[in-house]
């Protein structure tokens, strides 16, 4: 029995051997693979123009270790385009590793989410992905050469990493978060990406191919766009992107600029925290207060050695100015917040908490009476 | 005995709650929103209540489930009630087997694989089923201790992605989805009718019941953490996220800089998840071998669960969510018979001295 037993095991072994070893295993020849490390989307007429840029390895030792190559394709879905890019150039595009994914002004003019719930259907896209819409077409913003990164996908990962997100200046978030805040009616921001082109005299200028100078840019994403119902319906300024963040987004150390007597500090913001408290009386009340500790970074007039060494400690007049500044850009982004319908306080999931029968349909912010509470101390 | 108290033990605490995290988070979230946790807490708990059962019937005699029914209905209804379970045991397989598929691909693939790869599964499976039931107890001791340590860092890994904006369970409570919800999350609770087969096997010591019952009480409060953790995580997106356990720990800020490392838990994870999804196909055999005591039997229905989980593989791989409503719209009333009724009843086969 016991020799029969390793008979037929070993029978069976090498049956479903001979199928397991000579089964195509779903790979793809790594010739015809495109890894895509980012994605922009247009609107093109009733559909999308796709770019993707992917990464294509040098062999040489004296070029960049990646180059890049931007590939378009045009669809009447996201999902055609992207397949028309491979009926025009034999790649199969891997999204397994697109880190980014950007929307041109035309993608966000109408509703936002048909064009990103490709990315959200599909399960090999990572929905860690960075989402952020540009300033004209995304196509011509990937094709852009930047002397931060080799490519442009990666130097908007530098400026929306999580490092630039804990100093406060940017407000990161990826397909998952802003998925969230879409299908979960509180509306949702992106990051505006701004190209600026590199002033003379800051590095030399990249040589294409043809002997021409090539203009770089430098990117900046302070500015963040507001969405409410899918359409974008305003934008923060990059002060109002800064005081949201230090709410937000539990911040190491965020440089605010507050200007005293005439003289310009740029406090260190830390260890923020943010609370909103809610009332019901007869009508809604939420206090927002802020608490938070604040160290000198800088200041535009001279000190003495003394007053330099007492880094930390700020001076209760500059203190008081910048719990103003700060109270002044929290209620700019209350009204914000009430103008476009975009609840990125999430004042509608606390009222819902607590007063579950309240309706917190459209236009329910406006029916709300706000309060702010700021307190800066030294740490 | 084939089996300790300890390895019950793990079984219970270990094994049980694994099958609980692939498919059933995004079921729950389907259907109960921020109530995630009530179906599973509803089920958990009369699941407690069969094994309590069970387990106080392990106290009161030393006999097999087999040997307790052949005494009070005889011999041919007792090789007929076990050749019905060890075709419910086949069936009720099915589905998680499905899971498993699922959660690899999804885990471990960029690609669409052949479904051929996934055939070392069907051939370990008939391999186990062939070997004693204490081979399931050494496995146990091994496997259970890394797939525990790999779910715990997991959780760990998870928690700093929780966001409870969006989850306030209470609030919108919808009674009349409870009973669906628990409908559709019964096909992968079905594990409190497994310890009836292994009476006989394992020696109840004093405190045996109350061991197991605490380790199966540990396991489901870890799945019920583990619902809260991915609906703070994913939140209206839950539904959407099948392999649950794969997904939870993949935004740990570290795996920017160092790469996926939950996929190296993940990998261990589903050594445990193997392990439990074979249990119901080992104790099909072991039925059917009792109701058709043949001297090549167990080698017979071994070779056929092999062959049968390579042609499921390769012919109705893409047919998981039509075999999961099949199963969750018509299953329900066979499952409650088999896993909870039948378990529950059989505390009065225990032969009462007057």
């Amino acid at each position: 029995m016991a020799k029969l037993k390793q008979l037929y095991f070993w029978l069976l072994f090498a049956f479903c051997a001979v199928f397991f070893f000579t089964n195509d295993f779903g790979i793809v020849e790594i010739q015809k693979t495109a890894i895509v490390l980012g994605v922009g989307i247009d609107r093109n007429g009733e559909g999308f123009s796709i770019t993707a840029q992917l990464a294509v390895p040098q062999k040489s030792e004296q070029k960049n270790s990646t180059d890049s190559v931007e590939v378009s394709g045009v669809g009447q879905t996201v999902g055609e385009a992207l397949t028309a890019i491979n009926s025009t150039t034999g790649w199969h595009p891997t999204l397994s590793f697109c880190n980014l994914v950007v929307l041109g002004e035309s993608a966000v003019e109408g509703e936002i989410y048909a064009g990103l719930e490709y990315f959200f259907r599909n399960e090999n896209v990572p929905d860690y992905a960075l989402v952020a819409t540009c300033e004209g077409s995304a196509k011509e913003f990937l094709s852009s050469k930047t002397p931060t990164a080799d490519m442009s996908t990666f130097a908007v990962e530098k400026i929306l990493s999580s490092e630039a997100k804990r100093s406060g200046v940017v407000l990161p978030l990826s397909l998952r978060e802003f998925s969230i805040d879409y299908f979960t009616e509180r509306g949702g921001y992106l990051p505006i990406i701004v190209k600026k082109e590199q002033e003379k005299g800051q590095g030399s200028k990249q040589t294409n191919e043809q002997g021409a100078q090539e203009t770089e840019y430098l990117f900046d994403a302070t500015k963040t766009a507001l969405f409410s119902r899918g359409q974008k319906k305003g934008e923060l300024s990059p002060m109002q992107t800064l005081t949201l963040g230090i709410m937000k987004n539990n911040v190491r150390i965020a440089a605010f600029p507050v200007t005293q007597n005439g003289i310009g500090y740029t406090l260190g913001v830390r260890r923020a925290k943010t609370s909103f408290s809610v009332e019901q009386g007869k009508r809604i009340k939420v206090k927002i207060s802020l608490s938070a500790s604040a160290i000198m970074l800088d200041s535009d007039a001279s000190h003495t050695v003394d007053d330099i060494s007492k880094t930390e400690l700020v001076e209760a007049p500059v203190l008081t100015e910048a719990e103003r500044a700060i109270t002044e850009q929290i209620s700019a982004l209350i009204d914000e917040t009430r103008r476009t319908d975009c609840d990125f306080f999430g004042i509608k999931n606390l009222v819902h908490k607590k007063f579950p029968r309240t309706d917190t349909g459209e236009g329910f912010l406006n029916e709300i009476d706000f309060s702010v509470s700021v307190k800066l101390k030294n740490p | 005995m084939q089996l300790s108290t300890r390895q019950l033990c793990f079984i219970a605490g270990g094994l049980f709650p694994l099958t609980k995290l692939v498919l059933l988070p995004s079921v729950l979230a389907y259907h109960m929103e921020s109530d995630l946790l009530f179906p599973a807490l509803f089920l958990f708990l009369i699941e407690g209540l069969v094994l309590f059962s069970v387990m106080h019937l392990s106290s009161k005699t030393d006999q097999t489930f087999y040997a307790l029914v052949e005494d009070r209905f005889g011999k041919v209804f007792a090789r007929i009630l076990f050749g019905v379970y060890g075709v419910y045991f086949l069936c009720s397989a099915i589905l998680p087997v499905f899971e498993q598929n699922l959660l690899l691909r999804s885990a471990f693939y960029d690609t669409i694989p052949s479904p051929v790869i996934f055939s070392s599964f069907a051939v370990l499976a008939g391999y186990f089923c062939m070997k004693p039931l204490r081979c399931l107890g050494r496995l146990s001791d091994v496997v259970v201790p890394i797939s525990s340590v790999s779910l715990a860092l997991l959780l760990v890994l998870s928690l700093g992605t929780i966001e409870t904006d969006g989850f306030f369970p209470f609030i919108d409570f919808k009674a009349n989805r409870l009973f669906t919800a628990s409908v559709r999350a019964l096909p992968r609770c079905l594990d409190c009718a497994y310890p009836l087969f292994f009476l006989g096997h394992f020696k109840h010591e004093k405190g045996t019941t109350w061991k197991v019952l605490l380790s199966f009480a540990v396991g489901c409060i870890v799945v019920l953490f583990f619902l809260f953790d991915f609906y703070c995580i994913f939140s209206v997106l839950s539904p959407r996220e099948s392999s649950a356990v794969s997904k939870i720990a993949r935004y740990f800020p570290a795996t920017a800089t160092i790469g996926r490392i939950d996929l190296i838990l993940t990998y261990l994870f589903s050594l445990g998840y193997v392990l439990a999804l074979m249990i119901p196909l080992y104790l099909a055999v072991s039925c059917i071998d009792v109701c058709l005591p043949f001297r090549y039997t167990r080698l017979i229905t071994s070779a056929a669960i092999t062959l049968g989980l390579f042609f499921l593989y390769t012919l109705l791989q893409s047919s998981l969510m039509g075999i999961d409503n099949l199963i969750g719209t018509y299953g329900f009333p066979v499952f409650l018979l088999f896993s909870f009724v039948i378990p529950s009843l059989s505390f009065f086969l225990r032969k009462t001295h007057g």
